[in-house]
């Protein structure tokens, strides 16, 4: 404790014994990569995780400016980055230590599926913008990227327990050790019951939501030369959703109550080789299954992914990355009532391979150009180049960037082979008009063409600031097209309206974000956060349909955040966070405010006491409405308390 | 009853903050509870200094200074030149000075070599040991290039690890002291 307390200066006047138990804070290589990348980049570490109170990784995600956090009910979300936002977001890779959580089967990511103890989370880094050349297809507005710690960083024990109004409970295990002389393992479970939010009326909306996960991981340095990841999860998850199945006949529609189950699992596994010229290889396998019941339709999705990355220099100026992936995944769905798949099981195959090459122009400035080269299943070779500039004169705190990027989101499986009807509506005195949707197996791949500037200042030992912009234009988006229009006879008589997925519209984007953290005193910290986005959509001249499957409410011009962190004394944290998105213009969606309120208190070393107030500005109020068939609920203001012990 | 008492006191710090807040004070730090990594590591730095012996044609004069060199991107910020101010060490003062890359002749005692600059320091590095310079890397591996001192990260505390051979190579005469704390390592042959 003394000498964690001792002053800078004294430093130098301790043994070197005592230095060798001096705990350090550090900043990762990475870290200090990610200051001088040219890339919009923000980055939540552990500290933002446990003072933001959120108890779900897509709260997490509102403290990133940029990045489009809905919550639709108590278990579903819409999440994306710079727009496009809507349950199925599809233009948005998240990756968990390099695992895709990107659903191949509709192109997104179920985030409902996605959990862990949120104190094992190292940081998490968000990238706004394409990140294609390096993580491949669907990383076309950004990428998600969550890290967990080391077991080496984490020993021994930790419970929590957290109960309020809105979580029933919560309560999770994690332990940790070391295995062998070189090796280290923690192992975690975690289960929690979220009770029901509110409906448009007031009433139950019926979303209760119960999960429960467990899992591992297991660090080993096998060598100097070589370390070893091996981790895992299983989950399963019990949560209920309000539908409007487009089979009933509007205005009789019959909101149906349904229960998803869903379970699965995945182990993954890097080998980290660092060869003799100090370059190094990373190869990485993980498998992935699921089974999961949507819209009372049993699917199971199994996924095997093998990637070989080499990082190495070349000469004094070259630092070079190139990489080889194979992922592997089958799809397949039941034939469902409300929704069926035409082929129902597909197997599909990815193949792909880039090479980057960072050149150090001078000691300033350095040059990024990289291609990726991927063939799929649905579009075969796609390709998808960037070039990245940075100039960042050394020991300046400044740096400067710009960029110019191609990326691509394929086609999913549920886009080529889904039939599904959309509605039935009276039309006349013996007719009905039954609308259904068809898949289309010649989709294009969506694409984008991006250009950014960014500046990223450590203006003052204190106030550190990161500004960017981009233009974005879109090409081949979805769209859902008519087909021609069929009468079947009878009574009544049947007006077969089908309609099909095409790539018709265009977008051409712009807009900026800016962040800044402010070290007021060693005390508090603020930091806001500010994100303005201009869409301009159209359809192409040959298009007869409509937008939504592209960008259901549309664009928040306007999204910001603010966050207090304070000391009050060294035992007790009080921290605020405000987030607020403009109205959505489809369906006019109002703006949305959100305040939440920690307030901390540590008891000794070991035990950590807090409580935390979410959504306190209104009783309850809609943040994104209904999604499609999906009901949405009222998020309601609500308190909990939680209890965090470490042994 | 820990957890009701913790929450009334709670509440009275919210109107206590929502004080303070309003008032616009900024509070005033205490001493911050964590270090940096590299404040620590310039620490060190200072500190091998007094467990090497360099040969006398290391230096021109009694007085000259102990020169610890950074070799590209300087990840201490402040905090090296701090260390050492006002330092002296066997009627030595301190000096730090940055490089850009590896002149023939080096007028330094300690090469600090971060992991960007590895590149740099491999093809140098038999060139270093005639200059006698004690090479200090942070880098896997580093040690096993050639270097004679390298940090490790090991649950959030420094450690380092010695190369002995590559000392007496460079006639550097590292104590005992130190060499206790170290991992002794060896340079790696080619095969």
């Amino acid at each position: 404790m003394g000498l964690a307390q001792s002053n800078t200066n004294d430093l130098t006047q301790m043994n070197l014994e005592d230095l060798m138990n001096v705990k350090v804070t550090s900043v990762s290589k990475r870290e200090q990569k990610l200051s001088r990348t040219a890339a919009a980049i923000f980055v939540i570490n552990q500290e933002d995780i446990r003072r933001s109170g959120a108890t779900n990784i897509p709260d997490l995600l509102r403290l990133a400016p940029g990045v489009n956090v809905e919550r639709i009910n108590a278990n579903s979300w819409a999440i994306s980055i710079r727009g496009f936002n809507q349950y199925y977001s599809n233009k948005v890779l998240v990756l968990i230590d390099g695992r895709s959580a990107y659903t191949p089967t509709f192109s997104g990511v179920l985030w409902d599926q996605l959990d862990m103890p949120l104190e094992d989370i190292e940081r998490i880094e968000v990238i706004r913008g394409p990140g294609g050349t390096v993580w491949g297809a669907n990383a076309v507005n950004g990428v998600i990227s969550i890290l967990t710690k080391s077991s080496k960083d984490i020993r021994g024990g930790l419970v929590t327990l957290a109960g309020g109004s809105q979580l029933n409970a919560l309560g999770q295990v994690r332990y940790g050790g070391a295995a062998g002389k070189n090796g280290s393992y923690r192992v975690f479970g975690k289960v929690f019951d979220i009770g029901s939010s509110a409906a448009a009326d007031g009433s139950s909306a019926d979303d209760h939501w119960r999960m429960t996960t467990g899992g591992f991981r297991f660090d080993w340095e096998a060598t100097s030369r070589d370390s070893v990841v091996l981790e895992g999860d299983l989950f399963a998850n019990q949560q209920h959703q309000t539908l409007r199945p487009g089979y009933t006949a509007t205005p009789f529609d019959i909101l149906s109550h349904s229960q998803v189950d869903a379970a699965g699992g995945d182990l993954q596994t890097r080998w980290l080789h660092t060869l003799a010229a100090g370059s190094q290889t990373t190869l990485q396998a993980y498998y992935h299954t699921t089974r999961r019941n949507d819209f009372g339709v049993p699917s199971s999705l199994r996924i095997f992914d093998l990637d070989f990355q080499h990082h190495l220099t070349a000469g004094d100026r070259n630092e070079i990355v190139w990489g080889l992936g194979y992922r592997v995944g089958k799809s397949s769905y039941a034939h469902g009532y409300a929704i069926r798949f035409s082929p129902n099981t597909r197997t599909d195959h990815l193949l792909s391979g880039f090479i980057q090459d960072e050149i150090h122009l001078s000691d300033a400035v350095s040059l990024t150009l990289g291609c990726k080269l991927e063939h799929n299943a649905y579009t075969g070779i796609e390709y998808e180049p960037s070039a990245r500039i940075a100039w960042n004169p050394s020991g300046s705190g400044h740096t400067v960037w710009a960029t110019a990027s191609r990326a691509i989101r394929q086609p999913a499986f549920a886009e080529a082979t889904v039939d599904t009807p959309l509605a039935m509506l009276p039309a006349g005195p013996d007719a009905v008009a039954v609308l259904r949707l068809f898949g289309n197996p010649h989709l294009k791949a969506e694409a984008v063409l991006d250009y950014e500037a960014g500046y990223r200042a450590k203006l003052t030992k204190r106030v550190s600031l990161d500004v960017d912009t981009f233009l974005s234009f879109y090409r081949d988006l979805l769209t859902t097209e008519p087909l021609p229009t069929v009468i079947i006879p009878g009574s009544p008589v049947q007006i077969f309206m089908p309609a099909q997925f095409d790539n018709k519209a265009r977008a051409t984007n712009y807009g900026g974000e800016a962040s800044l953290n402010w070290k007021v005193s060693s005390r508090v910290r603020i930091s806001p956060g500010y994100a303005y986005l201009h869409a301009n959509l159209r359809r192409d001249p040959s298009s007869l349909g409509n937008m939504t499957a592209s960008i259901d409410k549309g664009f928040p011009q306007n999204t910001f955040q603010i966050r207090s962190l304070m000391n009050l004394s060294p035992k007790m944290d009080f921290d605020q966070s405000l987030y607020y998105r403009a109205r959505l213009p489809g369906a006019s969606t109002p703006g949305h405010a959100r305040l939440d309120l920690r307030l901390s208190r540590r008891i000794g070393e070991a035990v950590e006491i807090s409580i935390v107030g979410q959504n306190l500005l209104r009783p309850s109020s809609f943040e994104y409405g209904d999604a499609n068939a999906l009901i949405g609920a009222q998020t309601v203001r609500s308190i909990y308390g939680k209890l965090t012990w470490r042994f | 009853m820990e957890i009701l008492r913790g929450g009334s006191r709670s509440r009275g710090c919210i109107n206590r903050l929502r004080v303070i807040a309003l008032l616009g004070a900024v509070l005033v730090s205490a001493a911050p509870a964590e270090i940096d990594e590299y404040q620590v590591k310039a620490a060190f730095l200072y500190n091998f200094a007094r467990f090497v012996e360099w040969p006398v044609t290391s230096f021109s004069g009694p007085h000259d200074p102990i020169v610890i060199c950074i070799l590209g991107q300087n990840p201490f910020g402040e905090s090296l030149s701090e260390a050492i101010r006002g330092k002296e060490f066997g009627g030595r003062p301190f000096a730090v000075r940055l490089l850009s890359d590896l002149a023939p002749k080096l007028r330094c005692q300690i090469l600090f070599v971060n992991s960007a600059a590895t590149k740099l320091f491999r093809p140098a590095a038999g060139n270093l040991k005639v200059n006698a310079i004690l090479t200090v890397g942070e880098t896997p591996g580093f040690t096993e290039d050639g270097g004679v001192i390298n940090f490790k990260l090991d649950s959030g505390r420094i450690h380092f690890e010695i190369n002995l051979e590559a000392a007496e190579q460079a006639h550097l005469n590292i104590s005992s002291k130190l060499l206790s704390l170290a991992q002794i390592v060896k340079t790696r042959r080619a095969p």
